[in-house]
């Protein structure tokens, strides 16, 4: 499936060190790191907590330069952020003085007016369900209302790419799965190269194309698999196929491994 | 309809405040009236009253309210402006917090006052040296106030902005000025009460009219009235200032968790 695609994203030989703020030495974060992302394809990475993904995705934005390899997006090579790639964070990092519209609003650049601008932002609007909230502050939204804001927010503007750093990680349970059908079914109507950091690996399983596993830290990738499951995916139907349970205990298997290896419960 | 807990209680400390106003003046008034303080250390209340009245309808009150209201607008005016932008500056650029926070930390704790000769030798008496004065006064915690709100911006609203399009200089208006909007309020109100500290201090000492002037030169001539008269001016003013301070916040920091 994936090697089918045309690559839109591609990582090669990607090296990234930090100075660690107390000892001043500096600590690989991430080690010889090779990925390709297909046009169009849902890509989920999970490891273990501090295995690197979160800055790789920060490498993707252009938020954070790699200290070596290459990062290529349809071929050229990421030197800054720009609008070809949409960001989501766990945090939502709605801007608390804009409202929801306003929020919404703020990366639309292709229209000529203002009125132009308002109406395709209130067709993200009604895309996430927040119809009649448009004027709320980012105070007065829960958490899942505030990312789904965060979420027609990076979609507006039109992305080719949407990275989402852990953006559900924040959210009760019951919010979370209606996020995760709620992006699905974005996701499905307007096809977007996603790569989407979570530690849930039933998330993954539910949402992916593809999933990476990351190693502990220096994260690299330890495996790259397949998900073999059809579309539209109906999570309750989903969880009960033996090929989604069998591939969720290898994920787990895995993703354990690394977290053993790791030491964080020596 | 029933008062909340918080208006109930705001109310309660409105009548407070009146309450020790009152308690204040009366206490003035009486041992004024029974002349248990003589007349030419502290005059009665009502006769600062008055003298206050006469001074507002003869235009001079206002005349020197006036003088001394456009001088600090056009300091502290400058000074927001200023202290605004380069603490955003200094916040996004390193180059520009090295070069300008070394000075900044030297020159913050002098007392602003302790400048007030410095710029009357340098610029003289006239307008030109009390607004400078003002303008050197007020800058400080204005830039100070702003350059923390600005570098403590969570980087997460900074690369929303930029993977939504803006380059860095758009930025720091549409994201960091109004992040660091908080923080710049409060420099904006200390930089309002070091402003009219300030003022009053170097009409004192350089003379040529404003309320200052007025408190010092009637207080060198025994006008004692016009002297209390026109400091009361200048409590009233302080307070005003605070009052509109207040309203002002809560419109630009409506949408903030927390108002002042």
């Amino acid at each position: 499936m994936a090697a089918s695609r045309v690559p839109k994203i591609v990582l090669r030989a990607l090296h990234k060190d930090y100075d660690d703020g107390v000892t001043g030495r500096s600590v690989a974060a991430i080690h010889d790191l090779d990925l390709t992302v297909g046009a169009q394809e849902f890509l989920c990475l999970i490891g273990p907590s501090g295995c690197g993904k979160s800055t790789l995705l920060y490498i993707l934005g252009g938020f954070v330069p790699p200290t070596s390899g290459e990062v290529l997006i349809d071929g050229r090579p990421v030197a800054s952020p720009g609008p070809d790639r949409g960001i989501v964070f766990q945090e939502y990092a709605l801007f608390p003085w804009l409202t929801v519209l306003e929020n919404i609003m703020y990366g639309i650049r292709g229209e000529k007016t203002r009125g132009g601008r308002r109406i395709r932002a209130e067709q993200f609007v009604a895309k996430v369900h927040l119809t009649g909230f448009e004027h709320h502050y980012p105070r007065n939204l829960s958490g899942g209302m505030k990312q789904r804001v965060a979420l027609a927010r990076a979609l507006a503007h039109d992305p080719e790419i949407l990275l989402a750093d852990e953006p559900f990680g924040a959210l009760d349970t019951q919010t979370r799965s209606l996020m995760q059908e709620e992006l699905l079914r974005i996701w499905e109507s307007d096809r977007k190269t996603i790569v989407f950091v979570t530690h849930s690996v039933e998330e993954a399983v539910y949402l992916a194309d593809r999933v990476v596993v990351m190693t502990a830290r220096p994260g690299t990738v330890k495996a790259d698999i397949t998900v073999p499951l059809s579309r539209p995916r109906n999570f309750d139907v989903l969880m009960q196929a033996p090929e989604a349970m069998a591939l969720r205990a290898e994920l787990w298997r895995l993703v354990k491994e690394e977290v053993l290896r790791a030491g964080y419960f020596a | 309809m029933k008062a909340s807990a918080v208006q109930r209680h705001q109310r309660g400390a409105c009548i407070a405040g009146i309450a020790s106003l009152i308690l204040f003046i009366g206490s003035w008034q009486i041992v004024t009236a029974t002349e248990i303080v003589p007349d030419d250390v502290l005059p009665r209340f009502t006769d600062v009253a008055v003298t206050w009245w006469q001074l507002l309808i003869s235009g001079e009150l206002v005349r020197q309210t006036a003088s001394s209201l456009s001088r600090q607008a056009a300091g502290f005016a400058a000074a927001l402006v200023c202290g605004v932008s380069l603490g955003i500056v200094m916040a996004r650029h390193r180059m520009v917090d090295d070069l300008v926070g070394p000075l900044t930390t030297v020159i913050l704790p002098i007392p602003k006052a302790a400048l007030i000769p410095l710029v009357m030798l340098w610029f003289g008496i006239g307008d030109a040296a009390k607004t400078i004065i003002v303008f050197l006064g007020t800058i400080l915690p204005i830039l100070v106030s702003t350059y923390h709100g600005a570098a403590s911006v969570d980087h997460v609203y900074i690369w929303s902005a930029r993977s939504m399009g803006d380059d860095e200089r758009t930025l720091l208006w549409r994201v960091v000025f109004h992040a660091a909007l908080p923080e710049i309020m409060s420099g904006i109100r200390m930089g309002l009460i070091i402003s009219l500290i300030v003022l009053v201090g170097v009409e004192m000492l350089a003379g040529q009219g404003g309320l200052g002037w007025l408190v010092f030169f009637t207080l060198d001539s025994g006008a004692y009235r016009v002297t209390y008269a026109a400091m009361l001016t200048i409590a009233v003013i302080g307070f005003a200032y605070d009052r509109l301070f207040l309203m002002l916040s809560r419109r630009v920091l409506h949408w903030a968790e927390q108002n002042p």
